[in-house]
């Protein structure tokens, strides 16, 4: 349970030995996932984490197909709910249910009944009649996913929700690691997630999944926006370790894995930062601060980036960055977890 | 109905003709006494309270079947007018009455508010309509429209009789015009009671600033925001009696360390500030949004629930396990001076929706005994000290204004609570009065539970009933009509009627029809002539004991001149079985203390 993902199985390792072939149906073999939905990363045991890179190895190996479908999930339906914006996390879910021979529906919150008032529960239930097996919810209040589980009777994948969690990308960001790291592990890697950690879901789900992988976490960013960390560091992410810094020399000193966040426009009313292009002097991640890490360190993003802001264009494009590896990803992580969902014995 | 299926019917609001408690364990703060004694109520009045010697207990336990003056809530929200849905005064004060309450002290942030006295008229024509004997009082605005930017009517509210003034739901946005209050009001006697946040740092706040809070992605409201509210109160306040002595400032369901720091210093100083804390911030912390269902005193362990249970968002929100241990380090030194409910029920509708959308609040006061006692239980808050809590703390700060008398006092109208913390009863929809059932405490059980409410010579609550008037399942419904009770079996169980618990027997005017069942002509002659203090006529709403009830305590229910008309086949024996056990302790000592 305490082996750091990495030192198990590198994601060049066969699959198909590990993992049914992803053209039969789920649940026609037994898959060891024991949860009905993904709400957040720190339900999930190193194991379980090992499993969702492994069936994303398979799901790679599909999307590499000159037509890459299967019809694991034919006949069943998806739904996804957005009730905040997005471009990759949306359009991955759904590339990925369908991918997989999955019905896709998409709700955009703004041209549902939601603009009516109708209330998140009603909204589920509203899913849950209209047939669908799998929801997956991106809400901008911290929790939500956890009230839609609470009523439908499917399963519920977490998108993202408010400031606390994302659980597929901190997946995704972990297998990326994986696949760029030499040996393919993270254990002792030196991963800092440099920017706006306070209102960071992804930077919360990464905590959880990096530390749980063994990597040496550190979290970067003016003292305003680690409010807090700093005590849930030292009271550790279940029993491990990881660092809080505003000195972004400290954290970028011999880093292997640098990813920053990006700074929200709105966060500046809140009496947080002076301004954008402090930040961008003190905090933005350019060329000569990317020099403090290793050479072979890799830049990443979760998106979407300003430019100029937290991350420079030079850097944001540069060899060392693995953002495009990141959206690819993003399709199998969440094929992957589709899949073991769809098939889940709970 | 036959006489084969005699069902029972107990008037709410009933003047409490004769009620024997004997054995029980009194507790009076009035007086600061508790220990075994008997209480016996004629007509709505306290005839004798008599204290016994310890060897005389009989069984009486502090543990046991307790009897203390019924309880005072400085803090209660009952949505009406404005929004009944999530409760009514006659909701509200049927479930006041199931939690022990005989007086509550309602706050004015309804819509509208509280802010002229014609909405105190409302108000009061409210609580005339529920017929509830519970006593209600209200606070006015301290600002017009709780804007806080220019003063409320408070002259014309107090005289409407408003008991104090506060823009609670939020602190008086201004100093100025908090001030101002502080010394109008205090000229006519009054206090202000303030909600103290720094509105400035808890802008969208979710849920205290802390470890939890980082952890779920929660925005924060930090101590410092209480902290620096209660500075500025105190502040003001310091210079305020210089210029107006009678100047008072109370403040309310304070939450955390530095505040009730601050509070003790300025008590110190000789300030006159009094504060009250919640039964929540006592025992639930934040953890429980994380999933924990551990009191805040027991050792953390791991989640038993799911995550960010809306119906634990509150304001002040839950605080860590170091705040809820310095509310009750305070309240034990005695810089708290209540235990107040805050209670707020609301509408699924407002409260079954994501966490950080849902209204602020617990609906409490049906609970707040049960988690008082859990306290108590744990062996970290003396009994004494916590009835003083909820009795006669609330009672000074309201002084004449709370129109009665704390205590077990002779002579004095009825007004007690009886409740039997070696009885555990279980949270659930089926249990509570309230309209707003948004609790995290659902599902669970608690100590206590309450035997008997009389307010003001009435008869307020009854265990094992419940007042027609109260709330109706939402859901699942099953009627409308008061459920009868079960006839009680001619030779009920006696396992619990030993001498280890206290037999109390209760009669009520037959003039009343309080028996559901037809008597004889012969019995229904001579109604008693009723001492109660308003004159009021009894309410119409039905309870019905159940033989549980009935089978333990040995509540009997005659007409006044007893000896005869005892409702045959109600508790299965006969009045004459009962009184020599009634009247023997009470030959044997005597010279009740008339304090």
């Amino acid at each position: 349970m305490t082996t750091p993902v990495s030192e198990r199985q590198s994601p060049e390792t066969p699959v198909d030995e590990l993992i049914p072939s992803v053209d039969e149906a789920p649940g026609s073999r037994p898959v060891a996932w024991p949860h009905r939905h993904l709400l957040d990363v720190d339900a999930l045991t190193i194991d379980e984490i090992e499993t969702v890179m492994r069936t994303a190895d398979a799901m790679r190996q599909v999307l590499a197909r000159p037509i890459p479908k299967v019809p694991a999930l034919r006949g069943r339906s998806v739904t996804i709910l957005f009730y905040e914006a997005s471009t990759r996390t949306r359009v991955s879910f759904e590339v990925g249910a369908k991918n997989l021979s999955a019905d896709v529906v998409n709700i955009a919150a703004a041209t549902s009944s939601v603009a009516k008032g109708e209330s998140l529960v009603d909204t589920v239930r509203t899913i849950e009649a209209l047939g669908a097996d799998i929801l997956v919810i991106r809400h901008p209040v911290s929790g939500a996913p956890y009230l839609a589980a609470s009523v439908f009777g499917g399963s519920v994948v977490n998108g993202g929700d408010g400031w606390h969690a994302h659980p597929t990308q901190a997946l995704l960001d972990l297998y990326t690691m994986r696949q760029r790291l030499p040996r393919g592990s993270v254990a002792g890697r030196k991963v800092v997630i440099l920017g706006d950690v306070l209102h960071s879901r992804v930077a919360r789900s990464n905590v959880w999944a990096l530390t749980a992988a063994g990597a040496d976490v550190w979290l970067c960013g003016p003292p305003t926006l680690l409010r807090g960390f700093d005590a849930w560091a030292r009271a550790g992410a279940g029993g491990r370790r990881f660092t809080v810094t505003s000195s972004v020399v400290d954290a970028l000193r011999d880093a292997d894995v640098v990813m920053a966040l990006r700074i929200q426009k709105e966060r500046m009313t809140g009496g947080l930062l002076p301004s954008l292009r402090e930040y961008a002097t003190r905090y933005g991640l350019t060329r000569e601060r990317l020099s403090l890490a290793r050479p072979d360190a890799i830049v990443m993003h979760p998106g979407p980036m300003n430019e100029g802001v937290e991350i420079a264009p030079a850097v944001a494009t540069g060899a060392q960055s693995v953002i495009a590896d990141q959206v690819a990803n993003g399709v199998a992580i969440r094929m992957a977890l589709l899949y073991l969902l769809a098939g889940a014995r709970t | 109905m036959s006489a084969d299926s005699p069902a029972i019917a107990l008037s709410a609001g009933a003047v409490v003709a004769d009620l024997e408690i004997s054995g029980a364990w009194l507790v009076d703060p009035a007086i600061g006494r508790e220990g075994p004694g008997d209480v016996i109520v004629r007509d709505g009045v306290v005839d004798q309270v008599i204290w016994l010697d310890p060897g005389e207990a009989g069984g009486a336990r502090p543990d046991g079947v307790v009897v203390a003056p019924g309880l005072v809530d400085l803090h209660a929200h009952f949505r009406e007018p404005g929004n009944e849905d999530a409760e009514t005064i006659a909701s509200g004060l049927a479930a006041a009455a199931h939690g022990g309450f005989t007086t509550v002290c309602l706050m004015p942030n309804t819509m509208p508010p509280l802010d002229e006295p014609g909405v105190v008229g409302r108000v009061v024509a409210a609580a005339a309509a529920a017929a509830s004997p519970v006593g209600v009082r209200a606070f006015g605005c301290v600002s017009a429209g709780r804007a806080g930017e220019q003063l409320a009517a408070l002259g014309e509210l107090a005289d409407a009789g408003v008991v104090g003034f506060s823009d609670d739901g939020s602190p008086t946005r201004s100093s100025t015009v908090f001030r101002s209050a502080l010394a109008y009001a205090g000229a006519m006697g009054l206090p202000i009671v303030e909600h103290a946040e720094d509105l400035s740092m808890t802008e969208g706040a979710e849920a205290n600033e802390g470890l939890v809070a980082t952890i779920l992605g929660l925005r924060g409201w930090p101590a410092a925001a209480e902290a620096s509210a209660v500075a500025r109160d105190l502040a003001i306040l310091g210079e305020v009696v210089e210029d107006v002595p009678g100047a008072r400032l109370h403040l309310t369901h304070l939450s955390t360390r530095p505040a009730l720091d601050l509070v003790r210093r300025a008590k110190a100083a000789g300030l006159p500030v009094t504060c009250d804390v919640t039964p929540h911030h006592l025992a639930i912390t934040d953890d429980w949004i994380a999933g924990a269902r551990t009191w805040a005193w027991e050792p953390a362990c791991a989640r038993s629930a799911a995550p960010f249970d809306p119906s634990l968002r509150v304001n002040p929100p839950l605080r860590g396990r170091d705040d809820a241990r310095a509310c009750l380090e305070a309240l034990l030194d005695g810089t708290v001076d209540a235990i107040a409910t805050d209670h707020a029920p609301h509408t699924v509708v407002d409260k079954q929706v994501e966490f950080g959308l849902a209204a602020n609040g617990i609906s409490g006061i049906e609970t707040a005994l049960g988690i008082v006692l859990a306290a108590v239980e744990a062996g970290l808050l003396p009994l004494a000290r916590a009835i003083e809590a909820l009795t006669a703390g609330p009672a000074r700060l309201l002084g004449d204004r709370l129109g009665r008398r704390i205590g077990l006092v002779e002579g004095e109208p009825a007004d007690l609570v009886a409740f039997d913390r070696g009885d555990r009863w279980l949270v659930s929809d089926e249990a509570l009065v309230s309209s707003g059932r948004n609790t995290p405490l659902l599902g669970r059980e608690l100590p206590g539970r309450v035997l008997m409410t009389v307010a003001n010579g009435r008869l307020a609550y009854l265990a094992g009933s419940r007042p027609a008037g109260a709330a109706r399942r939402r859901r699942g419904s099953t009627s409308r009509q008061p459920v009868r009770a079960e006839v009680p079996p001619r030779r009920p169980q006696r396992a619990r009627a030993s001498a280890a618990f206290p037999r109390i027997s209760a009669a009520f005017p037959r003039s009343q029809n309080l028996l559901g069942v037809e008597l004889p002509p012969a019995a229904s002659s001579g109604p008693p002539a009723s001492r109660h203090r308003d004159g009021s006529t009894p309410g119409s709403a039905v309870m019905q004991p159940s033989a549980l009830m009935q089978a333990w305590t040995g509540i009997r229910l005659r007409r006044p001149n007893r000896g005869h008309g005892c409702t045959r086949g109600l508790v299965g024996r006969s009045s004459s079985a009962i009184r020599p056990r009634l009247g023997a302790p009470h030959a044997r000592r005597r010279a009740p203390s008339r304090a």
